[in-house]
């Protein structure tokens, strides 16, 4: 079973929304296209129900990150969301969104809640990895 | 070349073979260096000598070099020896499993056949053994001081003198000044500083690392440029690689290089030594003859030949190597601060634990800042959503301090390597190496982690996490072939000569019976010049 090379473009364009807001330019989905084949992350089914279901549901990626993160930190599934990131914080162009940044009180409290956030999330995520 | 008789041939290229080397030829001997000879030709052109930020901006082909063209560079899974090198190092364990295959469950080194070994990456800290140290080691003491000297004049070394200068090796007679700290280091230094009599009292000294790393221009070599791209270019040749010194010694009509090429075994007759050895593209057979042959394999290579060339696949050879742990610490008081413009991705500070006062089992943690590392490297480690890690680890980055602790290492009965056959692998054999640490050996260990986590947070530095990397995985191997002052097999001479040979000397660390905490390279080249200037 493999991810075809359109469904990986949207999937690229999907985590890079998620992880920085932006649409993934042209170079990005290339280096993504060819890390998957390079990287061997192309051919493990559970995987690939997982990245069908992203496809389909995109508010999914939310809810498999925070489960994958806490729960199943060398799942497949995370990997190319890392592979997705890494490639991301290369292009000169997001560059700034990735540099360290000066944090006042109120992004401290954002960060807080965001914790809590992705606590809840890696709940209802690891349910739903539970029943793939 | 193979009619030639060579008066030696230096097996290796690394940190040991470069000084045995340039020894010999500046003795005027005709010199024959055999070497895998491996060198990076995919990434060295294509980094510019630019800063790491600069880089980030404008490059677009960064993705390269950062990540690998087959993305390797990204690490999935354990940390384990060798996952830490970036893309552009990485040649440096190009052909090691065809050709130095180990076998272990316990034990996983980190080998190369490279042009300058394992010295393309290596972290440049250099420390003086104390008199104490060297008598454990086997090493004889003004010996090994002059040779320090020798050594530090040919590459380079800068630091300070301070609390820690005991241990490092700021006595040198050309010392260069010390490179700058960011905030990360700066801070610690303040907090020691205001803490000193109490860390003292306690054992624990605090102080710049002695670096081989220049600070004021030699030969070709720059000054170090603060372009903070340390873990993936030599652009200025501020830090020393041993490359550097076989490029230079290339220029001497007394002095040969062959690379592609793995010696397998020596055979000796009454006055000359021949070296057997494959070629790495294609194993062909090639074979040197000389009168004297210096072996500078590095520890694990150079067992490999020995065994091999006395069809040993039996006996045990004991194996050191200090074991090493990593504290991710995090400094408060920099959390979500925009970092400085300076940026140093050797070590800052080191800290050593002088237990008892007498320069002896004391283990050392070398200080860095998280600058140059990009934030893809930590997410697998966060036990957190990508998304959120990636915001969490930017607020922390500018606090985050990794220590890197190294342990002393003494010989046990549970640390071994033997080779065994197998006609599966290209040279017929593979090494099998076993290591575990004894009851007492763990509980020193923690004992010490411990007491570095209290050192540290009397500094204001919190540790978060404790990562095992696995044995094996200081890169500091030893002890194989101890010294000894009887000629026996197995064992080295004083004068490093391999015990019932004729004219076999060893010239990397298989002979030091005991591993000081301190990092063992600048021994391990005094050691090599001092092997080569009694030859
Ligand atoms: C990332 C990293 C950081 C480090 N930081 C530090 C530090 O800060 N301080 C410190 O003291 N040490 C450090 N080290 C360790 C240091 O690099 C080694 O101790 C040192 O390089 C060993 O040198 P060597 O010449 O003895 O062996 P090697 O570097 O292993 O060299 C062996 C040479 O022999 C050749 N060779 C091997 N087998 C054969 C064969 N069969 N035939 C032909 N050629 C062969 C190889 O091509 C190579 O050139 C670090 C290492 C690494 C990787």
């Amino acid at each position: 079973m493999k991810v075809n090379d359109a469904d990986l473009q949207t999937e690229i364009e999907l985590y890079t929304r998620y992880l920085i807001g932006h649409s993934a330019t042209p170079k990005v989905s290339v280096l993504f296209l060819a890390a998957i084949t390079r990287r061997d992350l192309e051919f493990d089914p559970r995987t690939i129900k997982m990245v069908h279901l992203c496809l389909r549901y995109p508010l999914l990626i939310g809810l498999f990150d925070a489960a994958t993160g806490i729960f199943e930190r060398d799942n497949e599934w995370r990997k190319r969301l890392i592979l997705a990131f890494a490639i991301l914080e290369t292009q000169p162009e997001y560059l700034l969104l990735f540099q360290p940044q000066v944090f006042g009180v109120s992004d401290l409290i954002k960060l807080f809640f965001n914790g809590i956030g992705s606590g809840c999330r890696a709940f209802a995520g690891k349910i739903l990895l539970w029943m793939i | 070349m193979d009619d030639i008789v060579w008066d030696a041939i230096v097996v290796g290229s690394g940190c040991s073979g470069a000084m045995a080397a340039q020894t010999l030829v500046e003795r005027g001997l005709k010199v024959l260096m055999i070497d895998g000879g491996v060198k990076d030709e995919r990434y060295k052109r294509i980094i510019p000598p630019k800063d790491f930020l600069q880089i980030r901006k404008e490059e677009q082909e960064q993705h390269r070099f950062f990540l690998g063209d087959n993305f390797e560079g990204v690490p999935f899974g354990k940390i384990i020896t060798g996952e830490h090198l970036t893309p552009p190092r990485k040649f440096m364990t190009a052909f090691v499993r065809q050709f130095l295959p180990v076998v272990s469950n316990s034990f996983i080194p980190l080998e190369s056949l490279a042009y300058g070994g394992l010295g393309n990456g290596w972290g440049l800290g250099c420390c003086m053994f104390s008199k104490n140290e060297l008598d454990a080691c086997g090493l004889p003491s003004s010996e090994m001081q002059n040779a320090y000297e020798v050594v530090a004049k040919r590459i380079g070394v800068s630091g300070a003198q301070d609390d820690a200068t005991p241990y490092t090796a700021a006595t040198l007679s050309t010392l260069q000044p010390s490179i700058d700290m960011d905030s990360n280091g700066e801070n610690l230094q303040n907090n020691y500083l205001k803490k000193k009599e109490h860390l003292k009292r306690h054992g624990f000294f605090v102080g710049r690392p002695s670096l081989a790393l220049l600070t004021q221009p030699k030969d070709n070599r720059l000054p170090y440029q603060y372009r903070d791209m340390d873990f993936y270019s030599d652009n200025d040749k501020s830090a020393y690689r041993p490359w550097l010194t076989i490029d230079q010694l290339k220029t001497h009509s007394n002095f040969s290089f062959i690379g592609n090429l793995c010696a397998v075994r020596f055979a000796e007759d009454a006055d000359t030594v021949t070296v057997h050895s494959l070629t790495l593209d294609t194993t062909e057979s090639k074979r040197f003859v000389a009168k004297k042959l210096v072996l500078a394999s590095g520890v694990l290579g150079t067992s490999r030949i020995v065994l091999r060339s006395f069809d040993d696949y039996e006996n045990q050879l004991p194996l050191l190597s200090n074991p090493y742990s990593y504290l991710a610490g995090i400094q408060p008081g920099l959390l979500g601060k925009d970092t400085d413009k300076r940026k140093i991705g050797f070590a800052q500070l080191s800290m050593f634990y002088d237990k008892h006062g007498n320069n002896m089992d004391v283990p050392m943690g070398s200080c860095y800042s998280y600058r140059s590392m990009m934030l893809f490297h930590l997410l697998k480690e966060s036990p957190l959503d990508v998304k959120s890690a990636y915001r969490f680890l930017q607020y922390m980055m500018p606090a985050f301090t990794i220590i890197g602790l190294f342990h002393p290492e003494k010989p046990s009965s549970g640390k071994w390597v033997q080779l065994q056959k197998n006609y599966n692998q290209t040279t017929g054999d593979e090494l099998h190496a076993h290591y575990t640490l004894n009851k007492e050996e763990q509980a020193q260990l923690t004992d010490t982690e411990k007491k570095f986590s209290w050192a540290l947070r009397q500094l204001n530095c919190f540790v978060l996490k404790k990562i095992a990397p696995g044995h094996g995985a200081s890169i500091h191997y030893g002890g194989t072939l101890p010294f000894s002052a009887k000629n026996q097999r197995y064992t080295l001479l004083p004068d490093g000569k391999l015990g019932e040979t004729k004219n076999v000397y060893v010239a990397d660390g298989s002979g030091f019976n005991y591993l000081p905490g301190k990092g063992i390279t600048f021994s391990l080249m005094a050691n090599a010049h001092r092997v080569a200037s009694g030859l």
